[in-house]
């Protein structure tokens, strides 16, 4: 707010109010609206006004710069404008006009995701978008637990499904581009259904996850993506953290502090990162738990407010709410606090930062206000019993928090003590319970949040909603470009088909991140075979072989690398022979420590280690390449060796995110895709030895929105039998995806290792 | 009868006397199916194992129990113990000392950084530290042993040996002096650690590497002893994906001999049907004059078999025929997390979930220990579930025919022995882990909250107080030598009236 005073002003268009992304073309339009300082009521009506395009509101604080509108409400009608049967865990997003959600939908084969799009006066949808759930271990009621993102510049929406897709669709449902996070760059998405919201930053669009991929980025790491908002291309990556604790869902956020754009991320290893939005570098770092953030840090100036509900790095009190001055620089722990509250636990709901004071909701359900300055608690009130959903404060103190077992509240912060205007219980007749895992979405005196099976539109009609401005995003520091300190590459990271041409490009940024000239730069390849001329022109060789590596970029002493791998194109043929002992096929994900080239029965073969009784090392997925269209056959051959009497290896391939697998611990040959639910589940007998080689031949066949899936094994010495093994058809195909291998060593321990399993003679050709 | 042996291998006196007098005391319980048991007559004295006795009822027969306290304050508390950060155990107190298990938070032994399980030694008088057992977290990680949650096991405690599962998945028998006494006793003598404050190991059953079970999340089991044999669930479960089981073939419920560690005899019962993991304790018992030890299953059945030759006596299940079972915690069909409890020939028992797959319908059932065979049908002698009694992860009390049980959302239940009938029930407001339990006229049940409500024990509801302990208290409280101990996560108060 401009000297302090609070402005109240009308609502003109949709693009006034546009949050800091699209700001600076509003600026000048705003300065005039913040010095009329006119009061003037509106009519509500969602074509305008301030929007909700980030999960935290448009400020990514958790607070609305408007007067509530809804202070009661009923699930029998009072003040619903409307309702649709779409139930979930997400926070809805209002943009333009529209309500964008993520959710799961259908049942049994029919289970899948899907991005919605709703007019926001009426509830109708407009348009959805399905997708099929793969190769996760997140099970079917934490489908749709992000939130999907708007961009106001373009109008785009960016969604990270439960598969671990990336998507962008324009406003209209039009998909503009995907990428496949778990295929092309290692996802984990673990099992508690805790994912990263894409955040839009500038020209970027950014998603963390925790990842093990090919090469260099095999060591398990949070990983910050970055991409081309408008193409999908890799950018750039940042890791700044250590090994990962855990998955976790908290969303970076973006902020200018004291002149440095900056991007602030809590990790999966427990520390709360600072970095330079353009190149990921890390500008702070403030260790707050022992255990993975989950929550999503508040910024206000140089403020930045965090808390966690596990391990303190010191003491036995669990949690905190930390406020931190995010103007230091290094390992800020120390230095940087401003004040903590240990032993407030706010491990899963995100604070709010509103009128001077701190909102958190502890992990059971007691709202706690804070005073932005020292931390003091106002006071507190109970909720509940779990507490997983954000509270979203008006700038008339009216607080609007669902709480996981199935109440929403709307309360008013009165000082120094917290009065319920409304609480609302959901029941079912058949007494499931209503969970909400959401948080309330408020935009033009509306409130939107989901229940677990159902969304809410609340509201008056022809209400008046009293607006305040949103300060404008913080300038950056403009003194003069200084020299370079910083040579970036793009793109950041690629995969190619041999004899393919990329162009790389570089380009220098001084400390504050700005581009500035540079020198003339040198282009080089490490690791990758091909060639690479002095203009960044990159050839692939032209032999359907694997390699994989780094293009490096120099000019004095700033250097710069990108990823890059070559996959052949199908049809290709892997027997190992071409690769070095104890070496791994370059450019597959997931091999690196967990497999090797080794010889057996007089052949060079791939062979999963049993080694490591650590949970991601027991198991392999091995991904040859990124997505490919579906429709090709995979035949390799396979041996799985016994540990005792208790246990055998499971082996077998992944094809098009389906995977056919001889089980060890019972004999049968299994199809299934989204294991742990799963979607899709297929047996049959198949009696099958541990030291002998069979041969599987698996082929996907795609068929309208349908897909033929056909298997067969037989011991590699006898004759392959004219009969498929297993058949199945999915009604909804997965439309493509990573060829791969599948290995699983249960029973190993730290003492003793597993059963183990060889690959050899992989093929994978389109269908005959 | 198997209490007196076991009570007569005992080394001092003074333990001896104690151990005879409840024993009696327990095997009056356990024949005495005729009418409710006066609450005067509960044990008293030592607390032994979790429950107190084997049959697991939550009730003591202590008096001079406060009813009010307060922590911050200091009011009626007697010591209060420092643990770590997280502490699940419940304390077991015997002869002078009080074991509980919790994890490395409070950094006790300097040397010794970063996350692993505790089993802790402390004083009775005086809640000094005296000793810890330390456990190093498996390599495997959380799918495994799962970070900063410590060892969640409640000891048995026989004369001068301690009997726990740590959180590598080990059956550990232990010598209750640790190194203190200067004596490392075999036949285990490689310690990690071996200085003189941390613990000595007799013998280690490996149940990961000797059994093959691959434990899901955290072994948790308290042992059960009867004479000369060592009963505990293996926690084996799946893997970290959740629907794959790894290890069907390893067992999920052993009888160990107490003298050397070998295995008597295993079974693995839930198999294939194992929904997620192992989390109960197993109860022994006189039923129908035929001594049982029942195991609850990770299947959701309750299984009884002979003590001596692990076969089975009788099974049944918990969840009604139609249940169904869904990852994430949306379906109906549940598994057992709570402990059976004996009670006049009959065994009181709830199913449950893990507390992050949320609320559910829940089923509390009240099953007659006298017959064979699958008595699904014929031994259920009560039930009261779905929206009446919701996921569970406590243990029952039963006293004077009135039975309290609670539920993950936050009731506590008071119900008619023998028709389950309500009497009453007291929403907490707040998640429930802990037990209900009843002592000196008193039912107390602690909350994720901090609280601890205390309420008259009958068939009125009239709550006498609610005691604030300011950090969750997933444990259930113990009354033991006139004093009344409760850990939250990371103390333990030692609660006497002041006089």
């Amino acid at each position: 707010m401009i000297d302090g005073k609070v402005s109240i002003r009308i609502d003109r268009s949709s693009t006034c109010d546009a949050p800091h992304q699209g700001r600076a073309m509003v600026r000048t339009f705003q300065t005039f609206l913040y010095l009329a300082a006119i009061v003037i009521p509106f009519t509500a009506s969602a074509a305008h006004g301030h929007d909700w395009p980030f999960w935290r509101g448009p400020e990514q604080t958790g607070m609305v710069r408007e007067k509530a509108v809804v202070t009661s409400w009923s699930q029998q009608g009072e003040n619903i404008l409307w309702q649709v049967p779409v139930g979930g865990r997400t926070t809805p997003i209002v943009m333009n006009g529209r309500v964008f959600l993520i959710a799961p939908v259908g049942e049994g084969l029919g289970l899948r995701e899907r991005v919605i799009c709703l007019d926001a006066d009426t509830g109708k949808t407009l348009w959805e978008y399905s997708f099929n759930v793969f190769d996760t271990d997140v099970v079917e009621n934490r489908v749709g637990w992000t939130s999907v993102t708007g961009d106001f510049e373009t109008g785009n929406i960016y969604a990270h499904g439960t598969g671990g897709e990336l998507f962008c669709f324009d406003r209209d449902g039009k998909l503009l581009w995907k990428r496949s996070l778990r295929e092309e760059f290692g996802r984990i998405s673990g099992y508690g259904g805790r994912l990263l919201n894409p955040v839009i930053e500038e020209d970027r669009v950014m998603v963390g996850f925790t990842a093990s991929g090919w090469g260099d980025h095999a060591k398990p790491l949070m990983r910050y993506g970055i991409f081309d908002k408008r193409t999908g291309a890799v950018l750039l990556w940042a890791g700044p953290g250590g090994p990962p604790q855990d998955t976790t869902y908290s969303t970076t956020v973006t902020a200018v502090v004291d002149g440095w754009r900056t991007i602030i991320a809590g990790n999966a290893d427990g520390v709360l990162y600072g970095m330079k939005a353009r190149t990921g570098e890390t500008l702070w770092s403030y260790r707050l738990s022992k255990l993975a953030l989950n929550t999503t840090p508040v910024v206000d100036g140089t403020f930045v407010y965090a808390t966690h509900g596990e391990e303190n790095p010191q003491g036995t009190l669990m949690g905190t709410v930390a406020c931190i001055d995010a103007t230091k620089r290094g390992d800020i722990t120390e230095s940087g606090t401003l004040w903590r509250a240990d032993g407030i636990e706010v491990g899963y709901a995100s604070p709010a930062i509103a009128n001077g004071r701190v909102y958190v909701v502890d992990n059971s359900a007691n709202l706690f206000c804070l005073d932005a300055k020292g931390g003091k608690e106002h006071w507190r009130h109970n909720l509940g019993r779990v507490g997983k959903g954000s509270p979203v404060v008006t700038s008339d103190g009216i607080i609007y928090v669902g709480e996981q077992t199935g109440t929403f509240h709307i309360l008013r912060d009165a000082g120094d003590k917290c009065e319920s205007l409304d609480r609302e219980e959901f029941k079912r007749p058949d007494e499931a319970l209503v969970e909400i895992f959401g948080s309330p979405a408020v935009a033009n005196g509306r409130v939107y949040f989901m229940t677990r099976y159902a969304t809410y539109c609340l509201g008056r009609k022809d209400a008046q909603v009293l607006k305040e401005p949103i300060p404008p995003f913080a300038k950056e520091r403009e003194n003069p470009a200084e020299v370079a300190t910083t040579l970036q590459v793009f793109p950041g990271e690629v995969s190619v088909v041999p004899g393919e041409k990329t162009q790389f490009s570089a380009r220098f940024l001084d400390v504050g991140t700005r581009v500035v000239a540079g020198d003339k730069v040198e282009w080089s390849l490490a690791g990758v075979k091909g060639q690479i001329d002095s203009n960044g022109l990159y050839t692939a060789p032209s032999e359907a072989a694997f390699t994989a590596g780094q293009i490096v970029v120099k000019s004095g002493t700033l250097e710069a690398k990108a990823r890059l791998r070559v996959c052949p194109k199908l049809p290709f043929r892997e027997d190992f022979e071409g690769m070095a002992a104890d070496s791994t096929p370059p450019g597959w994900m997931g091999v690196v420590r967990k497999t090797k080239i080794v010889t057996r029965d007089g052949s060079k073969v791939l062979q999963k280690l049993a080694e490591d009784a650590s949970a991601p090392f027991m198991r392999v997925k091995a991904y040859m390449s990124p997505p490919v269209a579906g429709g090709y056959t995979m035949v390799a051959d396979m041996l799985g060796t016994p540990k005792g009497e208790r246990f055998r290896p499971d082996m077998g391939l992944i094809n098009s995110r389906y995977e056919l697998t001889l089980m060890g611990t019972n004999n049968v040959l299994r199809l299934e895709s989204w294991t742990p639910v799963p979607r899709l589940r297929h047996d049959v007998a198949f009696e099958w030895s541990t030291d002998r080689w069979y041969r599987m031949r698996f082929e996907v066949k795609l068929d309208g929105d349908k897909a033929h899936l056909r298997g067969k094994v037989w011991p590699r010495d006898s004759a392959e039998p004219a009969q498929w093994t297993i058949e199945f058809v999915d009604p909804f195909a997965n439309r493509e995806g990573s060829p791969g291998l599948y290995a699983y060593s249960p029973g190993t321990t730290p003492k003793s290792k597993g059963p183990e399993v060889f690959f050899d003679n992989i093929e994978v050709r389109p269908n005959e | 009868m198997n209490e007196v042996t076991m009570a007569s291998t005992v080394n001092s006196a003074r333990w001896q006397a104690r151990v005879v007098h409840f024993s009696l005391a327990t095997v009056f319980l356990m024949v005495g199916a005729v009418s409710a048991e006066p609450l005067e007559k509960a044990k008293k004295g030592d607390w032994s194992m979790w429950g107190g006795s084997p049959d697991r009822n939550m009730v003591s027969g202590e008096t001079g129990i406060p009813t009010v306290w307060d922590a911050k304050k200091k009011e009626n508390i007697h010591w209060a113990a420092p643990l770590g950060s997280q502490s699940y155990g419940n304390p077991i107190i015997v002869n002078g000392k009080i074991f509980i298990g919790t994890n490395n938070g409070g950094g006790f032994r300097p040397n010794i950084k970063g996350d692993k399980g505790l089993m802790l030694c402390l004083e009775e008088k005086t809640g000094k530290m005296l000793w810890q057992a330390t456990h190093d977290k498996l390599p495997s990680g959380r799918v495994n042993d799962w970070p900063e949650q410590g060892i969640c096991s409640s000891p048995v405690v026989e004369g001068n040996r301690l009997y726990y599962v740590s959180n590598r998945c080990e059956l550990v028998c232990a010598d209750t002096e640790g190194l203190l006494d200067g004596k490392n006793d075999g036949p285990l003598e490689n310690e990690t650690y071996k200085e003189s404050q941390d613990g000595d190991y007799i013998w280690i059953l490996d149940m990961i590497e000797e059994l093959g079970v691959f434990p899901h999340n955290l072994a948790t089991s308290s042992p059960v002893l009867a004479g000369d044999t060592l009963f505990v669930h293996t926690s084996n479960g799946v893997d970290e994906g959740h629907l794959n089981l790894p290890a069907p073939r390893a067992p999920a419920f052993i009888a160990v001999d107490k003298k050397t560690g070998k295995v008597v005899w295993e079974r693995n019962d839930p198999g294939e049907h194992t929904l997620h993991g192992q989390w109960s304790s197993p109860t022994y018992g006189v039923i129908g004059g035929r001594p049982q030890v029942i195991f609850a299953g990770g299947d959701g059945w309750c299984y009884s078999f002979e003590p001596k030759s692990g076969e089975l006596i009788w099974k049944y299940n918990l969840n009604p025929k139609d249940a169904k079972y869904t990852l994430g915690g949306k379906g109906t069909k549940s598994y057992i997390i709570g402990t059976p409890v004996i009670q006049n020939d009959r065994i009181f028992l709830a199913v449950g979930q893990d507390p992050e797959h949320g609320e559910g319908p829940g089923h509390l059932h009240a099953i007659d220990g006298t017959k064979t065979g699958d008595v699904t049908e014929s031994a259920k002698v009560w039930e009261r579930g779905g929206a009446e009694f919701h996921r569970t992860l406590s243990t029952v009390a039963v006293a004077d025919g009135l039975v309290y049980a609670s539920d993950l959302s936050g009731f506590l239940y008071c119900l008619d022995e023998k028709t389950g009938k309500l009497h009453w029930k007291h929403d907490t407001m707040a998640a429930i882990w802990g037990s209900p339990y009843v002592v000196d006229g008193k039912v107390m049940l602690g909350d994720e909250d901090g609280k601890v409500v205390v309420l008259q024990h009958g068939k009125e509801m009239k709550v006498l107080a609610t005691n604030e302990l300011e950090n969750s208290v997933y444990t259930t409280p113990v009354a033991s030598n006139g004093t009344l101990y409760i850990a939250n996560r990371n103390t333990l108060f030692a609660i006497r009236q002041k006089k």
